[in-house]
């Protein structure tokens, strides 16, 4: 079975009324042998599986993730680093004058899809199990 | 209306009463750390007259609601005021006043001016040291997370390490400050 990407379920019928419930991720079904992996400039970190196991192995990961982090936030200006702060919070947040929680939907939609192409630049890609 | 096109309301009420201020929490933290969002803002105020507040408060009506209640922040002792948007939901900027604090009135003295894109404007920021000392001198789990993530992007050859631990020995948080460098991956430090 290979891997299926995440779908987004949104209310079915949008324009017929309030929305019923929330949008959600709904995670594919239970794969074991098909985990995330991150590509990193050192190589790809260690399977999903064992971070809760393995207390070192989870260390290194988040010093990873965080080295990433760092290293991104260097490469930019401080006005850059400040208008991305700023266009952070002007997303969900963004709208206080919106009643609108159709508008509210789609922007939860705009960063599903920001987070789909994260995937789409292998960032975030699926591996076989060892 | 945004969050920060309120915001940028609020720095132009200042800027029109020649309110000296200074943006801080996620803001300055944004600038010399890792970006993150927030749902609110802190500015510091010199107030050199009460009726400044009062002037702010009738150039913002409309706008903004000011809460009567102002509540005493006992670290520094400075005054807060709490201002929400007349929106739903209502966003909230606080206001705290200029304290006699040394370290605050040092922080304020030392503040820089930077352009935002975003906002189309000048804005005042304390300098990455002074962010660092304050939020170290909280101490909570996120202003120590905050503070680790300054220290990290500015590293510490380029920040006045001598500045910050002078501050954090006189705020007895000199062990804090230690613990949060060596929470950073050393070749990040």
């Amino acid at each position: 079975m290979g891997f299926q990407p995440t779908r987004l379920l949104k209310h079915d019928t949008p324009k017929a009324g309030p929305h019923k419930g929330p949008a959600f991720f709904v995670p594919p079904p239970a794969q074991p042998h098909v985990r995330l992996a991150k590509r990193t400039p050192g190589g790809i970190l260690p399977a999903m599986t064992d971070w809760q196991s393995d207390p070192a192995t989870l260390r290194a990961v988040q010093e990873e993730i965080y080295r990433g982090k760092v290293l991104r936030a260097r490469s930019l200006t401080e006005t850059q680093r400040l208008d991305e702060a700023l266009e952070l919070s002007n997303g969900i947040y963004g709208s206080p004058g919106s009643a609108d929680e159709e508008a509210r939907w789609d922007e939860v939609e705009r960063r599903l899809r920001i987070l789909r192409r994260l995937h789409e630049h292998n960032l975030y890609f699926p591996v076989e199990a060892a | 209306m945004t969050l920060f096109q309120l915001a940028v309301r609020m720095v132009e009420a200042l800027e029109t009463e020649a309110i000296p201020h200074l943006l801080t929490g996620a803001i300055a933290v944004g600038v010399y750390g890792l970006p993150r969002g927030t749902k609110d803002i802190d500015i510091v105020v010199s107030l050199q007259t009460r009726g400044l507040l009062q002037r702010l408060e009738q150039r913002l009506a409309g706008i903004v609601t000011f809460d009567p209640q102002i509540t005493f922040e006992t670290l520094t002792g400075s005054l807060r005021h709490i201002v929400k948007s007349n929106t739903r939901p209502p966003f909230t900027i606080e206001l705290f006043e200029l304290s006699g604090d040394p370290f605050v009135q040092t922080r304020f003295a030392r503040k820089c001016r930077k352009f935002s894109a975003q906002l189309g404007c000048d804005i005042w920021l304390p300098t990455p040291e002074d962010v660092v000392v304050q939020k170290i001198r909280w101490g909570r789990s996120k202003d120590l997370d905050d503070a680790r993530d300054v220290l990290a992007v500015q590293t510490l050859t380029a920040l006045d390490m001598r500045y910050i631990e002078h501050w954090c020995a006189q705020h007895v948080t000199l062990d804090r400050l230690h613990a949060v460098i060596a929470s950073i991956p050393a070749d990040l430090r």
